[in-house]
């Protein structure tokens, strides 16, 4: 169980920290855009938000959804990739050289199942938890909070703007499962070859 | 936002031009001095796997120099920087590691396992596994030849150490030594040794015809 709740607590403060990486994510992808624009502008259009209004809109949503793509396996990938207990174990299990095959062998019989569960329940309980809304008789300082969290939720809205409310969220614990693939062959040739005197102490 | 983009793009390709001229100078320059050995009457066969053994451990041989009795089949192995250390940790595996690991801190630090932390280390490493080697069909014909498997290190690392085959010590390598049944070379120390043991083969040859002739 101690596994489950490692790999769970990790996975829940990055992805509540994820909003941080969508901003600059967001930043980054947005310069990067204009670049493009610049640099080939038969291929990348800018769309003015005054004349176009409807194509600026479609944009920014493509735009945001690919930051959230980006953003969403950041999170993975420190959650799975920069973990001392992951690493531990796979050197223990081996003698830290190993073949990407023999060392994803190792490896994934033990964290598949754990993988699975805190990628698809950590963000499943905060999407149910961004669907409540307060009741209309409550007080001022609810809705304060609630505003306030709004941020929080940037990753989730940029999937939901585009595939709407139930497909929005299943799109995102389907990439957020899928995500652990990648986050797992990353962590197993991290891992490969460390400087073993390091572990000894 | 964009300016600053345009900055970093112009510095990253230029650090990843810089490194590939370094690496391919550093090859060519190797390969010149194989070639340098058909003066002394070597035959020098070149492969085309000469610049991917960058990237990875071909079964087959990347050159082939035959000299004398003796068939040297090399392979080259990427040392990256003068300041990486290159680790053969089995007969399978060896790590390029960026630069020398030392964490000074985590040693002296009293606080409960920190000397098991890898946070401070920076050192970057590249495992290659390494494929038996085949031996190409055209030197199975030599049968009196020695074939010797050598391992040629470019560009040149600041160290090389090895597991020695029991398993309870890693001793430095220097050139010409043996690991696991490979000799270590560069190419600069290479090409005098080839050369060396081809002039003791002839004065042994030498000293045999000699003798025979005063028997």
């Amino acid at each position: 169980m101690k596994k489950y709740a490692i790999s769970f607590t990790r996975y829940l403060v990055f992805y509540v920290l994820g909003f941080l990486v969508f901003f600059i994510i967001g930043y980054f992808t947005r310069a990067c855009y204009d670049l493009l624009c610049e640099w080939f502008p038969t291929v990348f259009t800018s769309y003015d938000p005054i004349y176009d209004r409807e194509s600026y809109e479609r944009h920014t949503k493509l735009l945001g959804l690919i930051e959230a793509f980006l953003s969403l396996y950041a999170v993975t990938h420190l959650a799975a990739v920069y973990d001392n207990e992951r690493f531990e174990y796979l050197i223990g299990k081996t003698d830290g050289f190993y073949t990407l095959k023999e060392g994803l062998a190792v490896y994934m019989p033990r964290y598949i199942a754990v993988d699975l569960f805190a990628a698809l329940v950590v963000p499943a309980l905060l999407s149910t938890l961004s669907l409540l809304t307060a009741p209309k008789g409550s007080p001022e300082w609810v809705f304060r909070i609630i505003d306030l969290a709004e941020p929080l939720l940037g990753i989730q809205n940029a999937f939901t703007d585009v595939f709407g409310a139930v497909g929005g969220i299943a799109v995102l614990l389907l990439s957020s499962a899928l995500f652990r693939i990648p986050a797992a062959y990353f962590a197993v040739k991290r891992f490969r070859g460390v400087w073993l005197s390091d572990t000894e102490g | 936002m964009t300016e600053i983009l345009r900055f970093l793009i112009f510095v990253i390709l230029a650090l990843a031009v810089i490194k590939i001229c370094y690496t391919v100078h550093k090859r060519v320059r190797s390969i010149r001095k194989l070639l340098s050995l058909k003066k002394a009457g070597a035959v020098v066969r070149l492969f085309p796997t000469l610049l991917l053994s960058h990237f990875r451990f071909s079964k087959s041989p990347d050159a082939t120099v035959r000299i004398g009795k003796r068939i040297y089949l090399i392979r080259f192995l990427s040392g990256r920087s003068a300041l990486s250390f290159v680790h053969f940790a089995s007969e399978r595996f060896v790590t390029v590691y960026s630069k020398m690991r030392f964490s000074v801190g985590n040693l002296l630090s009293r606080r409960r396992g920190a000397q098991g932390n890898t946070l401070n280390d920076t050192s970057r490493q590249k495992v290659y596994v390494i494929p038996k080697l085949e031996i190409p069909k055209e030197y199975e014909a030599y049968k009196n030849y020695e074939i010797t498997e050598v391992i040629m290190l470019d560009p040149e690392p600041a160290e090389v150490t090895f597991v020695t085959k029991e398993k309870t010590s890693i001793k430095a390598a220097y050139t010409g030594d043996g690991v696991y049944g490979r000799r270590i070379f560069t190419s600069d120390t290479f090409v005098t040794y080839a050369d060396r043991m081809k002039r003791n083969e002839e004065y042994l040859d030498g000293q045999k015809q000699h003798t025979s002739n005063e028997g």
